[in-house]
């Protein structure tokens, strides 16, 4: 099944859905009676000013002692101060940060809530583990030396960095679109395990794919490498710690626990080393928590945008977890989130209690990608689920009607598709060329399917190489042996009097396949996306289920598609053209 | 100038009454929760004092509060049988398993009942993810800023369906 066939099916799947008339009515007459008897829901407070995804870094969490829990209402416990634990000989903080540095907490309760509510919640791929957005610096004057362990769990490494579009586009375009597989590409990013996109300068959350995204965008971005469950970095390695820009994470490396419970009970410590050779230690206690969050609007946004704020008010115990990013509605209309916040169990003027040997276990060592590494080479067929004896093998000066899908929306802009026959738009008998010449002589930076990747033509090569086994060289030229290519070229004609769309691509107007010796057919499959895409026709941009073309009344639009693909097919008389459900020999 | 919408209820459940649904679904799996679903999403929407920009705007909002509505109600089932969800492996197997008869079944409505089986295999987030993408053709950027997950986790959601379905990309999403 490929994706245009689920897209199909799907689609009429979908529009069966229906609420039925009785649930609208109930919906209106409860509706109604909440508006005669209860009045108003309370309303969320406003800030004063429209709140902006790109917020200023701003300060977090002092520690300044223990913390403890003071008797409270409604079930729920404040966290608060409790006597100020032993200074050390020299001191520094902990401060807890949203990861996109975009909240404020509480400066004078004494305890490291780690605020996680701004979408940080990043989960990398299958069986790898959670970075869990909770993130913390160690400031103070003089630090040379930063070296921290958990008991449970580990620990990554954040750096923000500012990141231009104009002036390195390929790393721009592989934060805001991270993949896995952009993991040890060469490049500003070719360390990290992960990027997130902390703050653009866009106004009001900065549309990144909008219909007029600026051309010199800036974005800073968060690099998130896993080092252990021991960090030990001089700041002449990170300066970072100085301004706060390096910062360190709580990572759950077993995707298959919850995200947070791992950390409850969880010792941190921390040790900074001063420019004068002393040292100071705390060990902090963590526990995860399910915290009340305050709801908050934006009044500008182009979407409903609740983002929330972190309070460090602990709600019921009782009340069940939530690991999601967004803050769960509790019954009374209130929210909470899970997160964790860290109780300072000591301090003192103790060197790091653990061993080097086992510090930044992982900082040279890049996580997997996600995405299977052994498919390379997918098969090379795959069956349609057809005999050849239901499929019409048709000559070489006979045509079909066009397949084509019918998109509309209502008055509400809900999409409505359709798939319909196009009686005045045929496909006359395509043509296939074999050989191993670069499609109508292009390079490969000419190559259509490079757009698809941004451009980026190492992560294009790294896909395919992984995907499908082969490469390109520069020159267009095939870079591995097995392969050749296939040129298909398909006359489309409108036979009628007004201009028709049609679905462009070449998967959806014909289709390479293969008929086995017992006669079931198989789509033969591509080991790349279109390399050539030449359409004399006005096509319409739909990225929604692929381009469609405009063929102007009376008249023929020539389509060239070019595709790599196994060799020992271009000889094969087995192999067809598959159009509308109908088959065409490609080497009779 | 600052546009607003001010649909009555009745004009928003014509507009997005199926839509809330179709999320409500694809998220309890069971018409029953996502009736629970639909009307509290809007009687929250009758109750909403907010005003929106636009149409996108309240569709949004709605996608957004149904999710959460639906998040509150697997919850509360969560905790009244106590149940083991299956494992993501054993989801992505049975996931697999269907839209392998899927794809050996030649007749419509017997596709149908594959597909549909297969994607009750998925999670209720791959369900809802893959709706709004392939069905309200949202991209995933726009999804995380909707249902307030990280573009990298709804990217990874997305991929884990497709895997699921082998679905065979088209694109480099």
């Amino acid at each position: 099944m490929n994706e245009h066939d689920f897209f199909t099916r799907y689609a009429e799947l979908m529009k069966s859905i229906e609420p039925s008339e009785e649930l609208v009515a109930a919906t209106l007459a409860r509706a109604k009676e909440q508006t005669t008897h209860s009045g108003r829901k309370t309303r969320f407070r406003k800030p004063h000013k429209p709140y902006a995804i790109a917020a200023c870094f701003v300060a977090g969490v002092l520690i300044v002692g223990g913390v403890g829990y003071a008797a409270s209402t409604a079930g729920e416990a404040i966290l608060s101060p409790q006597s100020a634990t032993q200074a050390a000989a020299r001191s520094f903080t902990v401060r807890a940060w949203a990861s996109d540095g975009g909240t404020i907490l509480p400066t004078e309760d004494g305890q490291i809530v780690f605020d996680r509510t701004h979408s940080q919640w990043t989960q990398t791929g299958e069986a790898e583990g959670y970075f869990t957005g909770c993130t913390f610096t160690v400031e103070g004057e003089g630090i040379s030396r930063v070296q921290a362990s958990i008991s449970t769990g580990e620990l990554y490494r954040q750096d923000v960095t500012t990141i231009s579009q104009t002036s390195d586009p390929i790393a721009f375009n592989r934060a805001v679109n991270w993949d896995d597989r952009f993991r040890g590409l060469d490049g500003t990013l070719s360390s990290s395990d992960s990027v997130i996109v902390v703050k653009w300068d866009a106004e009001e959350g900065g549309d990144l794919n909008g219909e007029e995204p600026r051309s010199n965008q800036e974005i800073q971005a968060a690099l998130l490498k896993r080092y252990g469950s021991v960090i030990d970095l001089a700041l002449a390695d990170a300066p970072g710690i100085a301004d706060g820009t390096t910062c360190f994470g709580l990572f759950n490396p077993d995707a298959e626990s919850d995200p947070l419970s791992l950390f409850d009970g969880a010792a941190l410590t921390v040790t900074a080393t001063f420019e004068d050779g002393s040292t100071s230690t705390q060990v902090i206690t963590l526990h995860e928590a399910m915290f009340r969050v305050e709801p908050r609007y934006a009044d500008n946004s182009t979407y409903f945008d609740m983002t929330s704020e972190i309070t460090s008010r602990i709600v019921d115990a009782n009340l069940v977890k939530t690991h999601a990013v967004t803050p769960a509605e509790n019954a009374d209309g209130t929210y909470s989130l899970a997160s964790v916040y860290g109780e300072i169990a000591s301090t003192t003027s103790d060197p790091f209690p653990s061993s080097d040997e086992t510090a930044n276990e992982f900082a040279r060592t890049l996580m997997p990608n996600s995405v299977d590494e052994d498919v390379s080479l997918v098969d090379e067929t795959k069956p349609i689920g057809k005999s050849s004896g239901e499929l019409e093998i048709m000559g070489a000066n006979d045509s079909v009607a066009a397949q084509t899908i019918a998109m509309s929306s209502d008055k509400y802009g809900n999409p409505h598709v359709s798939l319909i026959d196009c009686d005045s738009v045929v496909v006359h008998a395509p043509t296939v060329m074999f050989g191993n010449e670069p499609p109508l002589g292009r390079a490969k930076s000419e190559f259509a399917y490079l757009s698809g990747f941004g451009g980026d033509s190492s992560y294009a090569d790294k896909w395919l190489k992984q995907r499908f086994g082969m490469t390109f060289n520069d020159d267009g030229t095939l870079a591995t042996d097995g392969f050749t290519f296939a040129t298909i070229t398909i006359d489309v004609e409108n036979t009628g009097g007004a201009d028709e769309d049609f679905v462009g691509g070449c998967e959806n107007l014909a289709t390479l396949v293969v008929i086995s010796d017992e006669g079931s057919v198989s789509r033969i499959s591509r080991t790349s996306y279109e390399l050539v895409e030449e359409v004399a026709a006005p096509s319409r941009a739909d990225d929604f289920v692929g381009s469609i073309y405009s063929a102007p009344a009376n008249s023929h639009v020539t389509c060239i598609f070019a595709y790599a693909i196994p060799s020992n097919f271009a000889a094969d008389e087995n192999v067809y053209v598959m159009v509308s459900g109908k088959l065409f020999p490609v080497n009779a | 100038m600052k546009r607003t919408v001010n649909h009555t209820l009745e004009q928003t459940i014509e507009a997005w009454g199926a839509m809330v649904y179709r999320i409500a679904l694809a998220y309890c799996g069971n018409a029953h929760d996502a009736s629970d679903v639909f009307q509290n999403t809007f009687l929250k929407r009758h109750l909403h004092s907010g005003t929106f920009t636009d149409a996108d705007h309240e569709k949004a909002w709605l996608i957004r509060v149904a999710i959460n509505c639906s998040n509150d109600i697997l919850r509360q089932r969560e905790n009244r049988l106590a149940e083991p969800l299956e494992s993501p492996a054993a989801e992505a197997k049975a996931a697999s398993d269907s839209l392998q008869q899927f794809e050996s079944e030649s007749g419509t409505a017997a596709q149908d009942v594959m597909l549909e089986r297969a994607l009750a295999a998925l999670s209720p987030k791959q369900r809802a993810v893959v709706y709004l993408f392939y069905y309200e053709g949202y991209s995933t950027t726009e999804i995380a800023e909707i249902i307030g997950d990280a573009p990298t986790t709804v990217r990874s959601h997305l991929h884990r369906a497709r895997k699921a379905l082998r679905i065979e990309l088209e694109d480099t999403q």
